[in-house]
């Protein structure tokens, strides 16, 4: 008896000890939370999930948390969180909103830290995309993945309207769709999402602006240029006029969306859709049997009349620590993690286009159908400058486009409702 | 019989203060959970406040300047007016007519009940974008349906001319079972001998309707209708399911307004003198509202 109750005692002293222990453990384990508006299982798993799990098997003592919000409400829930005092500490910013958080001061200025990183190296990105993070001479985020939108155009249809190949000025542009259009049978010659301000802005007016040379804000983002800019307005007006006049595009346009533009282009219902290197795991989701350079291919976005050339609207993620973060220096290990050529691959991989060189050769990137992407890359810019007012700017570009093919004004109308709006509003 | 103790001078102000302090934590919620943060609001309301800014300088009532001048607010305030009033007052048409239908013998008016509850308990999101599925101009029923018939199809929510009626129109079944259990359960309250005694005076469907009815049923149709207008005045969730707002803002309420402007834009001083506006308008429609209703009730 006395035997068994000394047992009892050294086990409760065992137990209480290696409870105790694995409790230190357990709190000497950093948590660090990463937002993401990635919420589909497929690209997440592939993409991000993977870069985080090899970060926490490299670094023991860190537990990385997901909070992976829809992108429709992304940027509001990133900030009513941070506001709430509960924000992430490394999240994804979308590139229209790097100059609304970083003047929120939001974010860590991340110039002393990449001087002394041997991971990030400046010089290995695109210049532009690199130029874009840094804001009044500081650097307050590091580029994720770029992209550039292209046209997808489907074989079967073209073949079937007896066109031989893609269309390289916006004139055979329209006249290509024109000759796919057949209502009665419910096809299509062309369709561009327009459902959210950032689809509007990007991939229905910004691919035909930066073709064509236009600006529809100065350089310093303070006014509307519109009006003024005649490549603008002609890119604004070509965009109403394929729906108003040339009649080529679905019902509906007022406010497509990206899976509606999709499911068409895959059930042989739409000619042309213009999109980045994310279209493809999107059509292959619809259907796995839908193959690039099978059924579809891509071309670069038609030359504007006013340049001669093609372009394109450049888009894309950044990364960023977060101001507020309790673990500031595990939360730039783990932006470091991210910026490693073969993490970055991984990211590019499943939905765009990395943003540094190193990452070229690694991941799929060899595969014949990025080398669009690539010729594309050069001429592509963002539809317009970064200004903390960009989700305004984005959506007054899509009240303009929709007081047209939904309220019946005219092109030159919503352009100067544009201007004004812009300018004495919006950008004050 | 034990007679009850006089009340004195003193235990009456002892009543009183017990009183006092038991209303005291009731006051306490109120203060902190509604008189706080409309003071908050109402100083927000007179700062130049930008999420993108580090400096809020004071501007008065600048803020509610340009909400006029900027021309949105007024289309809102508009659009809020005929979403409210075009949804309760089709509610309450359909509500009562059911009810009313549903008082009668007929065979599964229990079943017919309980279907239409769905639509009232479904969340506003759901019911949204089942009713966006079909207004859809390429896959949606109601084009379907048109296209049998030999009509052109319709881009039903991308047009502004019909955009806010669809919205309406999605509200109203919505919000038709809330009216239909209420007029259902005070219409089984009321007598039947007095349909009876008005079926023998010769009295037709429409007077007993009119005079036996209306009546009754006034007091639960006056507090369905300021329950009715407070959630569609508020109302967020069915909408942008539906439309965003859009297209442009031919669908835009002041709620949703208030939203972009703040949560969208970060201008969080035009996003409070919005919202003080806005509970001032609706403060002043509830308080005309009740005070005629009550009137008329006192009247008769």
């Amino acid at each position: 008896m006395k035997h068994a109750r000394g047992y009892l005692v050294v086990f409760l002293c065992g137990a209480v000890l290696a409870g105790s222990a694995r409790a230190q453990t357990t709190q000497r384990r950093i948590r660090l939370v990463y937002a993401t508006p990635v919420t589909q299982a497929q690209i997440w798993e592939a993409g991000e999930a993977t870069v985080i799990r090899r970060f926490m098997e490299a670094n023991p003592d860190i537990e990385v948390v997901a909070r992976q919000i829809a992108f429709e409400s992304y940027d509001t829930q990133v900030l009513l969180s941070v506001r709430g005092g509960t924000g992430p500490d490394v999240a994804r910013v979308n590139t229209p909103t790097l100059r609304m958080w970083a003047g929120a001061g939001y974010l860590q200025p991340l110039d002393e830290f990449i001087s002394r990183s041997d991971v990030i190296q400046p010089a290995d990105y695109w210049e532009g995309l690199w130029n874009f993070c840094r804001i009044d001479g500081k650097q307050w985020a590091v580029p994720l993945g770029t992209d550039c939108r292209v046209l997808f155009y489907h074989f079967g249809l073209f073949r079937e309207a007896g066109l031989t190949g893609p269309p390289a000025t916006w004139d055979e542009l329209v006249a290509a769709a024109q000759r796919i259009q057949d209502k009665p049978r419910k096809r299509y010659g062309l369709a561009m999402p327009t459902n959210n301000e950032w689809n509007a802005a990007y991939d229905a007016l910004g691919n035909f602006l930066v073709a064509n040379g236009g600006h529809i804000l100065n350089e310093q983002g303070t006014r509307s240029t519109a009006g003024e800019d005649p490549a603008a307005r002609e890119a604004f007006q070509f965009l109403c006029d394929l729906i108003t006049r040339h009649d080529v595009c679905p019902p509906g346009m007022a406010s497509m969306s990206g899976e509606v533009v999709d499911s068409l282009f895959v059930q042989g219902r739409l000619g042309m859709l213009m999109g980045g290197p994310y279209e493809r795991g999107n059509l292959e989701r619809l259907n796995p049997n839908f193959q690039w350079n099978v059924h579809y291919g891509t071309a670069v976005i038609p030359a504007g009349p006013a340049t001669g050339r093609s372009g394109s609207a450049q888009g894309g993620w950044l990364v960023a620590a977060f101001a507020q973060s309790r673990h500031p220096q595990e939360a730039l290990r783990l932006l470091e993690f991210f910026q490693r050529p073969e993490s970055l691959a991984i990211i590019a991989a499943v939905e765009n286009l990395p943003p540094r060189r190193a990452a070229m050769n690694l991941g799929p990137f060899s595969d014949p159908f990025y080398k669009v992407f690539f010729d594309q890359l050069p001429t592509a810019r963002p539809p317009f400058p970064s200004v903390p007012q960009a989700p305004n700017v984005a959506r007054a570009v899509q009240r303009a486009y929709q007081r047209v093919v939904a309220g019946g004004a005219t092109a030159d109308e919503a352009i100067a409702w544009l201007d004004n709006k812009l300018t004495h509003h919006f950008l004050r | 019989m034990r007679t009850p103790p006089p009340i004195t001078a003193a235990r009456s102000r002892s009543d009183a203060m017990l009183g006092n302090v038991l209303f005291l934590p009731a006051l306490a919620v109120i203060v902190l959970l509604f008189v706080i943060p409309v003071l908050y609001e109402l100083v927000i309301s007179l700062y130049r406040s930008r999420l993108y800014e580090q400096t809020n300088p004071f501007v008065g009532l600048q803020n509610y300047a340009w909400l006029f001048r900027t021309g949105d607010f007024p289309t809102a305030m508009l659009n809020t007016l005929i979403w409210t009033v075009g949804s309760v007052i089709g509610q309450a048409a359909v509500g009562i007519f059911l009810a009313v239908v549903l008082m009668q013998d007929l065979p599964g008016r229990n079943v017919f009940r309980t279907l239409l509850l769905c639509t009232w308990i479904m969340p506003g999101v759901v019911g949204g974008i089942i009713w966006r599925w079909m207004f859809d101009p390429i896959v949606g029923i109601l084009n379907a349906a048109l296209s049998i018939v030999g009509l052109p199809e319709f881009d039903w929510l991308g047009q502004t001319s019909t955009a806010l009626g669809c919205c309406i129109l999605a509200n109203i079944w919505k919000g038709v079972p809330f009216w239909l259990l209420m007029v259902s359960a005070r219409l089984q309250a009321v007598p039947s001998e007095l349909y009876d005694a008005a079926a023998v005076d010769g009295a037709g469907w429409r007077h007993r309707f009119v005079h036996i009815t209306i009546p009754q049923i006034r007091g639960v149709v006056t507090i369905c209708a300021l329950l009715s207008f407070i959630w569609t005045f508020n109302s967020f969730d069915l909408i942008y399911a539906l439309t965003r707002g859009g297209p442009d803002i031919a669908t835009t309420t002041v709620p949703m307004l208030i939203y972009e402007i703040g949560m969208r834009n970060g201008h969080y001083g035009e996003a409070a003198a919005s919202s003080i506006i806005l509970l001032i308008m609706m403060a002043a429609a509830i308080g005309i509202f009740m005070r005629r209703s009550l009137t008329r009730q006192e009247e008769t």
